[in-house]
């Protein structure tokens, strides 16, 4: 009994980074109808500046220095900074990012075919891949955790351990669909975008700066990849290759959820997550490849509901 | 169309003979050999050439074809079977994978498919490490075509490499012949139809179902051809090999050389293949990523055909006196 609690409890931490990733996916799918493969490594490509902002230069432990640390306490007054400074931070180096990939690569010409938008989103893949391995090499680093996240920081429940690291990623996606709701609800800018989702012309018509705003929704979106990956970093470790199996997850959890509503965006991320965690568990399989029944299941979902377990149906005129 | 029909082509054709021949006489058997390991991955982008091109069905995965080829290939040796006819058979059997993974391609659409074959890219290589039976595991197989060697009619008992790299150049032509036919059949522009607009095309009587699973036969056939020939001239498979990135390379190739026509993917394969030198010429070592990346925007951008639609573009300019109509 305490066993599967324990399990739930691992699920439900891979879960809530899954359903991060998920918003930041399914917020550009709405606007732009893109989906975002390159999303992850932009992610990682900020969580490695989180790092940079927070490690003194030097050597660190046994492998490399940190490429840029000596840089940034050269130009950041401060430096290193704290963990959480340090998220902000990389959270809008992400912003930055994102707002840059919009500018220079997304046009609106190229985002018409779903050719073009998948080349250009795998060769953006390749490419900030290429670059993280190209400035901070191959290998594997220590991330500061944002939560207190010793061994003896858990509340145990039954026998099994709730760590804080847990709680923590659950209050940061309850604080980020919070925010985002706000945004969407009560703002001009929300506004904006919402009217963008639901029908891009007629709101270029009635004066809504469709550019801007998608800009802008690229910038948040980017932010919350580069939190996300942040936050996984910091239970595990960073490396080049740590995205790009997350992002598949993240997708999983996306379109089982609906890619429309920040609800769907957790049911799908926990049940991807618990399954994650459940399935090896109880049916053998290895934990390695626990990226087959996510992807199993999202393709189902999209062969049986193209539209998600909680999406709504949409009716298009052919 | 005949390949002599203008200046420019006849002279296309005397460089590619020159270039296939110039390195079997000139290279080691070492060089040669890890040539032609990266020429087979010609196959597995004429096989994204014809689905993706053709078929309007984007396919990241085509890595996952090509290893199932070459490790068919080292496992069908291993259990008996003549080099020939294990090539054969491992061709056969990829395709029945493509037949496999294409299924979704029926009903997803989109860019929906493309992350699922994306999906398909990165689950391979955790999947092929823990089937030590069939992949050899984190051991690796070797493929052991020590009796293939030439016969002894051609004079060239002590040059199998060129004998391996003459076969890979062969059946590459013969597929070759094969996909030009199969974009010109019943088939094959049926499949053009249903990319332009599946709705029209299924009422003018064409079987969306037979047609896409044809072509994700055929496009998972050739892959594994490649997958094949590899096992030839790299006998020593290991899983680690064959990672997203292949399939991510392949794809990036396809795009670069341009999918609109087979002489895309020779266009695409040769590219990929002078990307380490161009990475190290501009200093950014192994990462072979950055420049495949960049040339894969800037390619959609620039030439949404590839370098093929600009060598084409050109080459109707020398035959613009002909008046011919291109369709």
């Amino acid at each position: 009994m305490d066993l599967l609690i324990q399990r739930c409890f691992d699920g439900m931490f891979n879960g809530a980074i899954y359903a991060t990733l998920a918003i930041a996916l399914s917020s550009i799918y709405r606007s732009t109808g893109l989906l975002n493969l390159a999303q992850g490594e932009m992610a990682l490509f900020s969580g490695y500046s989180a790092l940079v902002f927070v490690t003194a230069p030097g050597k660190v432990g046994v492998s490399f220095s940190l490429a840029g640390t000596t840089l940034a306490s050269k130009y950041l007054p401060g430096h290193p900074w704290p963990i959480a400074i340090g998220i902000l931070a990389a959270m809008i180096v992400g912003a930055v990012l994102g707002v840059l990939v919009q500018k220079l690569v997304m046009r609106p010409r190229i985002l018409k075919s779903s050719l073009a938008q998948i080349n250009i989103t795998i060769g953006l893949l390749l490419l900030i891949n290429g670059l993280i391995v190209w400035i901070w090499r191959d290998s594997t680093r220590a991330f500061p955790s944002p939560f207190p996240n010793e061994f003896d920081d858990f509340i145990g429940i039954a026998g099994a351990r709730l760590r804080y690291t847990t709680l923590g990623v659950w209050f940061v996606l309850f604080a980020v669909i919070g925010l985002l709701g706000l945004l969407l609800t009560r703002t001009k800018l929300g506004l904006a975008f919402r009217a963008i989702t639901s029908n891009e012309s007629s709101a270029a018509l009635v004066g809504v700066n469709v550019d801007r705003t998608i800009a802008i929704g690229w910038a948040i979106a980017s932010a919350i990849g580069a939190l996300a990956a942040c936050l996984v970093a910091g239970a595990l470790v960073v490396e080049p290759t740590l995205m790009i199996r997350l992002l598949i997850f993240a997708f999983a959890a996306a379109t089982i959820g609906g890619l429309d509503s920040p609800a769907g965006a957790i049911a799908g991320g926990l049940i991807v997550g618990l399954s994650q965690s459940l399935i090896p568990g109880y049916l053998g399989v290895p934990s390695e490849l626990s990226l087959l029944p996510a992807v199993g299941a999202m393709t189902l979902v999209l062969l049986i509901r193209p539209y998600g377990l909680f999406g709504r149906k949409s009716i298009a005129r052919v | 169309m005949n390949p002599l029909s203008s200046p420019v082509r006849t002279l296309a054709v005397l460089v590619g003979v020159v270039a296939l021949v110039y390195p079997a006489v000139t290279m080691t058997s070492l060089r040669l050999d890890r040539l032609s390991s990266g020429l087979v991955l010609i196959f597995a982008v004429l096989g994204v050439n014809l689905i993706t091109g053709r078929g309007g069905l984007i396919s990241l995965g085509h890595g996952v074809f090509f290893a199932v080829g070459a490790f068919a290939m080292a496992k069908l040796i291993d259990i008996g079977f003549p080099v020939l006819f294990a090539g054969i058979g491992a061709t056969v059997i990829a395709g029945l994978f493509g037949v496999m993974l294409g299924l979704p391609a029926l009903r997803v659409r989109g860019p929906f498919l493309a992350l699922i074959t994306f999906a398909i890219a990165l689950a391979f290589q955790p999947v092929a490490r823990r089937l030590p039976n069939l992949t050899g595991g984190v051991a690796g197989l070797r493929a052991d075509t020590s009796g293939f060697d030439p016969p002894e009619f051609l004079g060239i008992a002590d040059h199998a490499h060129v004998w391996r790299y003459g076969w890979c150049i062969v059946v590459a032509g013969l597929w070759f012949l094969a996909m030009r036919n199969f974009n010109d059949s019943r088939i094959g522009r049926a499949l053009r139809a249903t990319a332009d607009n599946e709705l029209a095309a299924s009422s003018f009587g064409v079987n969306v179902r037979v047609v896409r699973i044809t072509a994700l036969a055929v496009s998972g056939a050739v892959a594994g051809t490649g997958g094949a020939l590899y096992a030839m001239v790299h006998p020593f498979l290991i899983q680690t090999e064959f990672g997203a990135f292949l399939s991510f390379s392949i794809y990036a190739a396809a795009i670069v050389g341009g999918v609109g026509s087979i002489g895309g993917a020779v266009v695409g394969v040769l590219v990929l293949l002078s990307v380490p030198t161009v990475s190290s010429t501009i200093g950014l070592g192994d990462n072979e990523s950055i420049v495949l990346g960049a040339a894969l925007v800037v390619i959609t951008f620039l030439a949404p055909n590839g370098l093929w639609g600009i060598f084409s573009s050109i080459e109707r300019k020398f035959r613009r006196s002909e008046r011919v109509v291109d369709i």
